[in-house]
């Protein structure tokens, strides 16, 4: 692996001219195992901008360095830093002797780590993922604890989302415009390919992207940069695939040249950690390059994955009490298999054509055009006119009886009566008994239907989403002066995305009536163009059909600045971003609103940011960072109800996004240690959601209760996250190492943000856009979900001389917080919909209410994990060995969770609640158990 | 030098933390409820026909023998007042609430339903009166004042068919309130003013004074 860092190099790197008598350093670096010298190593000092590379025998030197004391760094990708402290003396070339230059296991620990990233829990790509996929090429203590040891609980470093974060292959911005998320299953599998990255935390600036407030991640494919050489390995692990095999060979630069990078990789499992989730993924990736002069060279590269996999299911405690931590209800037995209903396959192909272009020594202009297309799909059974066949539905299980209350008497509880509790025994009985997903009873459904000429009940569809994405990236490089360097780029994307229902398995039916059955007449029809339509095949697409299509540019300069005391840079963006809705259907609710092209939206957006180091010495930093920047909506935010009508949220704004953080650094050739205060406030945040309410409209006479289907939308959110974060760590001896790391937060939501909820049995020719307004949601104060707020982790690592090493963490992770529901929290949870004024419940005291929303805070836990390794050198061959376990002491916990707002009012919470076994209680995500991953890999 | 600037940092780490210390969640501010003082929706109701007794209420026959009486009908429950064949040359019956302290409250409101049968004149009557200096026992030396409600259409095709009395704005009386239900009819026989009241869902709300 030659340089990652080259392109920065080609910046920083100051010629000097040769002279006779040199003041400098020089030194051979070489591998610690093979004894090979190594070429393209960076050696740089400290405080100034002198960087040098090792040539073809591992030689670096600095003809022209600063006398007296300084620092000499000496950097590489796959190895540890060596930070050698020397004195330069005038007139002399200082001869460090060879450097050796050990393996860094992270590198290693990047290749397990991977398995968490895959691991969204979450039904869509949601903000549940850790923030570990985007941090595993850290080389910062604390990143690299978050990412290896707090990953696995859902930290997410400053509480921040992936969409605030950048995903880069070769500048091309990998996040989706759809939720502003890169989808890392894109490139799954292939950690050997992807090793070449380049990590930017928080503001810093990256020399690719302006970027969120999150930090920035840049994998390099380049040919040219790999190392030469070949390496397979074989994995097996416990998490959510059972085995992995990777093959990757680089040819290195040839004289010719041509230089190729080749990789394959598949991972599988039949079962997971969670019953039922079986695993299935492939992965091949190919990148070329041809270098034609000193000035220009061209690359290509291909990657190409499909991943399938069974998804696991959130569960009340209820359901886990009974039914097991493994417990999964989206399979059961079909034809002696297990079967999931809940699949996530992902497969979008990347093609990506670079032009690396040194135009002079100090400038380099890199250009990529990317196209990405395919599909995502999820699937599930949907039903017409049959039951739930969901067994953990709540009329299947005790609960269900065992909280009911008389329907005519809300202070009559009859869950306690012998009779309702005798049920609730008996139904114990019949959900153990079929607590799986019963497929042969919906193949006996749709047959039954069959006979009497009807559609199907039940069926299996995917949610299909297949975007079409080129982008064009440009981006240049130039170090203006000794002093200054400047990073601009532009890109341009350009998105179809494709989104409908398509049919995956009929099951055994004769076709699937495509309308929707709570509806009548026309409003019940899917497409008008194509009333009652039957769907007869696989593979048809139905219920619902629209494109979006999206338009962004962004373009961004950056100015850097090196010092003697201080660095400091300035960088600014703009970006327009365009969204449009093409529906392809004539929704029978949304006559006028479903088909054709909406209008267009436009956003455009402005950031700044700027930042400085101050150096207290070689050894002390000081730095600061600070950005402000107006953050376009994303398109699934802008058209809340796509899937049948192209109305978008009223006056929807763009996100405000304000960041600062202050460092203080000590990097001292023994002691490495961070401490970073950092605050950030987003406000005009929207998030939207889709659920069943009962009680949450008046009930309008027709005896519901005011039940509904409802997309929910709250808008003008505004959160805090305001933490602090420290690193340490020490070099005890040549051998042991010690680290401490730990995080403290408090991510808050800090206003009163306001709560819509589109209900479509509303909608007709003359209300097209349905929503109701519930006014403010008192969510200030309320924490924000999605991991633990406070993180803290001691490690200790010894490196044995003959190449083996172990390493054992103890991690402790607290203040973690459900997810709670907005619309509980606005007046309408005081509402009695039965209420002919729309007054208040008799029973609702503030204290009650107050018992009743107060958000859950899970449970503190402690982690134990230990990793160990070994490597082998026979002749020319490497042989390794690594395993991690991860949760060594099998500790049970949950990592999210969230309110189900299916009883949206204060009687009905209250009645749940005091039941004593409620219906509705939240559901959670679960931690794995212990783990283990054992990676062997050969090099040669 | 090092070590005044790492303590300096420190520091300022540890007061800028101080700034934000408290507990966020106590920022928490649920939406401001009103809450029921006085509550009657009849589900206590066992048995329709008889005398309606309910804590704190007060069922008094000024004129005849006939007092507020419990309604069931299938699962409706409700308070009614039915002179029908008395025989009563007068019948003037009240239904007074509990003592409402409107020190305590701010924002009273009121609001019932109501459903008429057989009412085909002004002289048979439903009203709605307050008093502050209701002593809880002597309702004909109490000064009662009269309230507004929307009164239930006086038609045949909805009779017993409840109708919202619509929101009674009492925050404007202090002290110690009752509010009242007077019934003024007759049950003579071929009374004209022999009709029925019939009244649910009595709701008094109010917000804590702060």
């Amino acid at each position: 692996m030659k340089k990652l860092v080259i392109s920065t190099l080609f910046v920083m790197q100051v010629l000097f001219s040769f002279a006779q008598t040199a003041t400098g350093v020089t030194g051979k670096v070489v591998d610690s195992k093979t004894q090979k010298p190594l070429q393209n190593v960076v050696a740089s000092i400290q405080n100034t901008s002198l960087t040098a590379l090792t040539d073809a025998m591992g030689v670096f030197t600095f003809k022209d360095a600063p006398k007296g004391g300084q620092l000499v760094q000496i950097k590489s990708a796959g190895y540890k830093d060596q930070l050698l402290s020397v004195d330069v003396v005038e007139g002399k070339l200082l001869d460090l002797g060879v450097v050796v230059l050990e393996e860094d296991i992270t590198s290693e620990q990047q290749l397990s780590l991977i398995t968490i990233t895959e691991n969204d829990l979450g039904d869509d790509n949601s903000g549940s993922e850790t923030t570990s996929g985007l941090l595993q090429a850290s080389r910062d203590g604390f990143q690299q604890a978050a990412a290896f040891n707090w990953g696995q609980a859902r930290f997410r470093v400053r509480g921040l989302d992936n969409e605030y974060g950048t995903t880069m292959i070769n500048g091309v911005i990998m996040n989706k415009i759809y939720d502003g998320r890169p989808q890392w299953s894109n490139w799954g599998g292939l950690n050997d390919a992807t090793r070449n990255q380049e990590f930017t935390s928080g503001l810093a600036p990256s020399d690719y992207t302006f970027g969120g407030i999150l930090g920035t991640q840049e994998i390099n494919t380049r040919a040219s940069i790999y190392r030469k050489g070949s390496r397979l390995s074989f994995s097996g692990t416990n998490t959510n695939y059972s085995w992995r095999t990777m093959a990757t060979h680089a040819s290195g630069m040839g004289t010719n040249g041509w230089a190729f990078v080749v990789s394959a990789s598949a991972r599988w499992a039949k079962e997971g950690f969670y019953e039922g989730t079986d695993y299935d993924a492939k992965a091949l990736f190919a990148s070329v390059e041809k270098r034609f002069n000193r000035h220009h060279s061209l690359g290509f590269t291909s990657i190409y994955s499909e991943n399938s996999r069974g998804k696991s299911s959130p569960n009340t405690d209820e359901v886990r009490r009974l039914a097991g931590e493994l417990y999964n209800s989206y399979w059961g037995w079909d034809g002696g298999k297990k079967r999931n209903s809940r699949d996530k396959d992902v497969n979008e192909p990347i093609l990506m054509l670079t032009h690396y272009w040194k135009i002079t020594d100090k400038t380099n202009l890199n250009t990529s055009v990317a196209y990405q297309f395919g599909k995502i799909g999820n699937s599930r059974i949907d039903y017409q006119g049959a039951d739930n066949p969901d067994p953990t539905y709540y009329r299947n299980l005790p609960s269900f009886y065992t909280s009911t209350y008389n329907p005519d008497d809300y202070t009559d509880f009859w869950g306690d009566d012998p009779d309702y509790v005798q049920a609730g025994i008996d139904q114990r009985g019949i959900f153990l008994a079929n607590k799986q997903l019963n497929w042969d009873a919906m193949y006996e459904a749709n047959k039954a239907r069959n006979r009497e000429g009807l559609g199907a009940a039940y069926i299996l569809y995917e949610d299909r989403t297949d975007d079409k994405i080129w982008t064009a990236n440009t981006n240049l490089n130039s170090q203006l002066a000794d002093n200054i360097n400047m990073n601009a780029g532009a890109t341009f994307r350009r998105l179809t995305s494709h989104n409908f229902a398509n049919m995956l398995d009929l099951l055994g039916a004769d076709y699937f009536l495509d309308v929707d059955t709570f509806q009548a007449g026309s409003e019940a029809e899917s497409d008008l163009n194509n009333p009652q339509r039957h769907i007869n095949d696989e593979n048809q697409n139905f219920a619902y059909n629209y494109n979006l299509l999206a338009n962004t540019f962004d373009a961004f300069t950056q100015f850097k600045f090196t010092y003697k005391k201080i660095d400091f840079y300035l960088a600014e963006s703009f970006t327009r971003t365009q969204y449009q809705r093409e529906g392809l259907y004539k929704n029978g609710l949304y006559p006028t609103n479903s088909l054709g092209k909406s209008e267009k939206y436009i956003y455009e957006n402005f950031g700044f940011k700027g930042g400085l180091t101050y150096k207290i010495s070689g050894k002390q930093f000081f730095a600061v960072n600070s950005a402000y920047m107006t953050k376009a909506p994303t398109l699934r935010n802008l058209f809340p109800n796509a899937r049948i009508n192209d109305n978008v949220v009223a006056d929807l704004k763009s996100e405000n996004v304000t960041s600062a953080d202050v460092s203080y650094i000590i990097k001292a050739p023994k002691f490495k240690s961070r401490l970073t205060a950092f605050w950030s406030n987003i406000k005009n945040a929207t998030e939207t959601s889709f659920y069943f309410g009962e009680g949450i409209f008046e009930d309008g006479g027709t005896g519901d209760g005011g039940d509904a289907f409802v997309a929910e939308t709250v808008t003008g959110i505004e959160k805090q996250n305001i933490g602090l974060e420290l690193g340490m760590e020490y070099q005890l001896t040549s051998t042991i190492k010690l680290t401490l790391n730990g995080a403290y937060g408090e991510y808050t939501y800090k206003n009163n943000p306001n709560v819509s909820l589109n209900n479509d049995d509303l909608a007709s020719y003359t209300n097209t856009n349905p929503i109701t307004d519930f006014g403010p949601a008192s969510l200030k104060g309320y924490r924000l979900s999605g991991g633990p707020q406070t993180a803290a982790s001691f490690g200790i690592e010894y490196r044995d001389p003959k190449f083996w090493w172990i390493g054992a963490n103890a991690n402790y992770l607290a203040d973690n917080y459900m997810d709670v529901s907005a619309l509980l929290r606005t007046q309408n949870f005081f509402r009695n919909p039965l209420d002919s004024e729309g007054l208040g419940f008799p029973e609702a005291t503030p204290e009650r209410a107050e018992e009743l929303l107060k958000q859950e805070k899970f449970d503190d836990f402690y982690l134990v994990n230990l990793t160990g390794g070994k490597s082998w050198k026979i002749k020319n061959t490497t042989f390794g060995l690594f395993a991690t376990i991860n949760n060594v002491f099998d500790v049970d916990y949950k990592t999210g969770g969230f309110e189900q707002t299916r009883n949206a009012n204060f009687r009905e919470v209250n009645q749940d609640v005091s039941s004593g076994t409620p219906a509705f209680a939240p559901k959670y995500f679960y931690g794995y158990g212990r783990t283990y991953f054992v990676n062997l890999y050969v090099n040669f | 030098m090092k070590t005044t600037t790492i303590k300096f940092l420190v520091m300022g780490l540890l007061v800028s933390l101080a700034f934000t210390g408290c507990s966020p969640e106590d920022d928490i501010q649920l939406p401001d409820a009103s809450k029921a003082i006085v509550y009657a929706d009849f589900l206590g109701n066992t048995h329709d026909g008889d005398e309606l007794v309910l804590e704190g209420w007060t069922n008094f026959a000024e004129a005849g023998d006939v007092k507020w009486a419990e309604g069931i009908y299938y699962d409706d429950k409700y308070v009614e007042m039915n002179p029908y064949n008395s025989g009563d040359p007068s019948n003037i019956a009240w239904l007074i609430s509990p003592a409402i302290n409107m020190d305590l409250y701010t924002n009273e409101i009121l609001a019932f339903d109501v459903a008429q049968a057989y009412v085909g004149s002004a002289a048979n009557s439903l009203q709605l009166l307050v008093s502050t200096d209701f002593n809880g026992t002597d309702v004909l030396a109490a000064h009662w004042e009269p309230v507004t409600f929307k009164q239930p259409p006086l038609n045949s095709a909805t009779n017993f068919d409840f109708f919202s009395s619509g929101i009674i704005d009492l925050s404007g009386y202090d002290g110690t309130l009752h509010f009242a239900f007077k019934y003024k009819g007759a049950g003579v026989t071929n009374s004209p003013i022999d009709g029925t009241y019939e009244l649910d869902n009595i709701r008094f709300f109010a917000k804590n004074k702060s």
